[in-house]
């Protein structure tokens, strides 16, 4: 499914199929990601899911083993625990007023943007202790990390008053042929996000940062798979690979 | 139709070629498979023993007292009995979909198990004015099993053996499509949407709902090409929506 369908038809067709399930994981992800920004496909979406919902009712019940139960509450306890221990998480959702809501709303990305935080704790402890010889340390920095597994992919470094930021990454990845990675940022008061231009996997990246306004902590900082050359939008139209928000230095 | 050129030396009687299946992946999506699942409704593919002779419907209808609404609210404020209210009152039927979408029962309990995660997590992000509360359970159990069929490639190349087979199949039953569902359960206004499409469309978009089928799994269960299934789809689904609208 290309990304840049727009006519009602279309809309409700890719809806369509993405309830049905017919979709390759691919476009799945590029049908999420785009439903994010695009209130008409969403809307097009919830209304196939109450259209096909009924269907369920074909469907034989199977009885759970017993032990399912006790594993999902022991996940759950786990992760209270976790949810406990990071303010980021428990931050309140806005359902209906931003239609940025679904990943927004999304849980399991504010855990993963509390891990990044620890991560760049630990990063920071790294070079502060590796580069004290070193000018003053940079005054923000953010570690980008996989949504799902929360592994770190990306370090951005920028001073306090810097008119430059600095993408490194910090492993390999494999990018499809027709694909490119897009770098973007949010502020918490700016109306979307950002882009920052492309990125190569694998390469270091200076990024200019004059034309915005000045880095904030917290600032959102992400890496999403677009079409080749980057989205034909000016706002990410494919999943999000890496995240992480701005943690100011000392 | 031509003869395919690319058969890899399968044996072909006149008549009965079947030029798209070279290039195509046979899956397990359907087919025998389908012969250990839990079934409401029963494959009626030629041969194929009909799961639902003699079939009653074991569960009423649900009992809807339970306010699913409610109990995700509750979720969302980290009461955990809530968790266990929903998984009481729904586990079942939720399994009975994710094991039709990834026909093993480990890997069934596997997606259970994160979507029930994922309702607890993202209970905050429920909005009753976009939907039930079931059915956005319903569709976080879905996704996940979809998620983990889709990732997987739970596809299997063709081999000879199966394009044979499936060859001997086509000749055995070049007559109109028959039904692969029934529907045995009264599902309202869509029961009637989906009658009035012919039975390929219909086939194929319940093979896609129910079993998680892709585009070219629909195409091998129904040995048809692989752009009649996606027209199919596109023309069926286009039906439905003027048809519940």
């Amino acid at each position: 499914m290309n990304s840049n369908v727009t006519s009602a038809d279309d809309i409700q067709h890719l809806a369509g199929e993405y309830v049905l399930g017919t979709l390759s994981a691919a476009s799945r992800a590029g049908v999420e990601a785009r439903m994010a920004n695009d209130a008409a496909l969403r809307t097009a979406v919830e209304q196939w899911q109450e259209k096909l919902a009924p269907l369920h009712a074909l469907v034989e019940p199977v009885e759970p083993s017993p032990q399912l139960w006790s594993r999902i509450e022991s996940s759950v306890t786990a992760q209270a625990a976790a949810t406990k221990a990071s303010a980021l998480s428990t931050r309140t959702v806005q359902p209906d007023v931003t239609p940025i809501s679904t990943w927004w709303n999304n849980l399991r990305l504010w855990r993963g943007l509390a891990a990044s935080g620890l991560a760049a704790t630990v990063l920071m402890g790294f070079v502060v202790v590796t580069k004290l010889a070193q000018p003053p340390a940079p005054g923000y920095m953010v570690v980008l990390v996989g949504p799902q597994d929360k592994s770190p992919g990306w370090v951005v470094q920028a001073g306090t008053n810097s008119q430059q930021a600095r993408l490194i990454p910090l492993g390999k990845m494999e990018v499809p042929v027709d694909k490119s990675l897009q770098f973007w940022t949010k502020g918490d008061d700016w109306k979307g996000p950002v882009s920052l231009g492309l990125v190569k996997p694998g390469q270091s990246l200076e990024v200019p940062l004059d034309k915005l306004p000045p880095l904030q902590p917290n600032q959102l900082f992400e890496i999403t798979l677009e079409p080749y050359n980057g989205s034909p939008l000016n706002r990410p139209t494919g999943p999000i690979l890496f995240i992480g928000r701005a943690v100011k230095i000392i | 139709m031509t003869t395919p050129s690319n058969l890899r030396g399968a044996t072909r009687k006149a008549g009965s070629v079947v030029p798209w299946i070279s290039n195509r992946q046979l899956s397990f999506c359907g087919g025998g498979a389908d012969s250990f699942l839990p079934l409401r409704f029963a494959p009626t593919f030629p041969g194929a023993t009909r799961l639902t002779d003699g079939f009653k419907p074991t569960l009423p209808a649900a009992p809807q007292t339970f306010d699913c609404e409610s109990a995700l609210a509750a979720c969302a404020r980290g009461d955990r009995d809530a968790l266990h209210r929903i998984y009481q009152f729904e586990s079942r039927r939720l399994l009975g979909v994710a094991l039709r979408i990834v026909r093993e029962r480990a890997l069934a309990e596997d997606v259970l198990h994160d979507a029930f995660m994922n309702i607890w997590t993202k209970a905050a992000s429920f909005n009753a004015q976009r939907g039930s509360a079931l059915g956005w359970i319903h569709t976080i159990v879905r996704n996940q099993a979809l998620s983990v069929v889709r990732n997987n490639g739970r596809e299997v190349s063709a081999d000879e053996e199966a394009i044979e087979a499936l060859e001997a199949e086509q000749v055995a039953h070049a007559a109109p499509m028959t039904e692969l569902f029934e529907i045995n359960a009264d599902i309202g206004r869509l029961d009637e949407c989906l009658q009035a499409l012919d039975a390929p469309k219909r086939n194929s978009i319940l093979a896609a709902y129910l079993d998680g089928c892709s585009h070219s799994e629909i195409a091998a269960k129904l040995n048809a090409p692989l752009g009649s299934v996606k027209a199919w789809i596109k023309r069926g689904l286009l039906s439905l929506r003027e048809c519940m609208a």
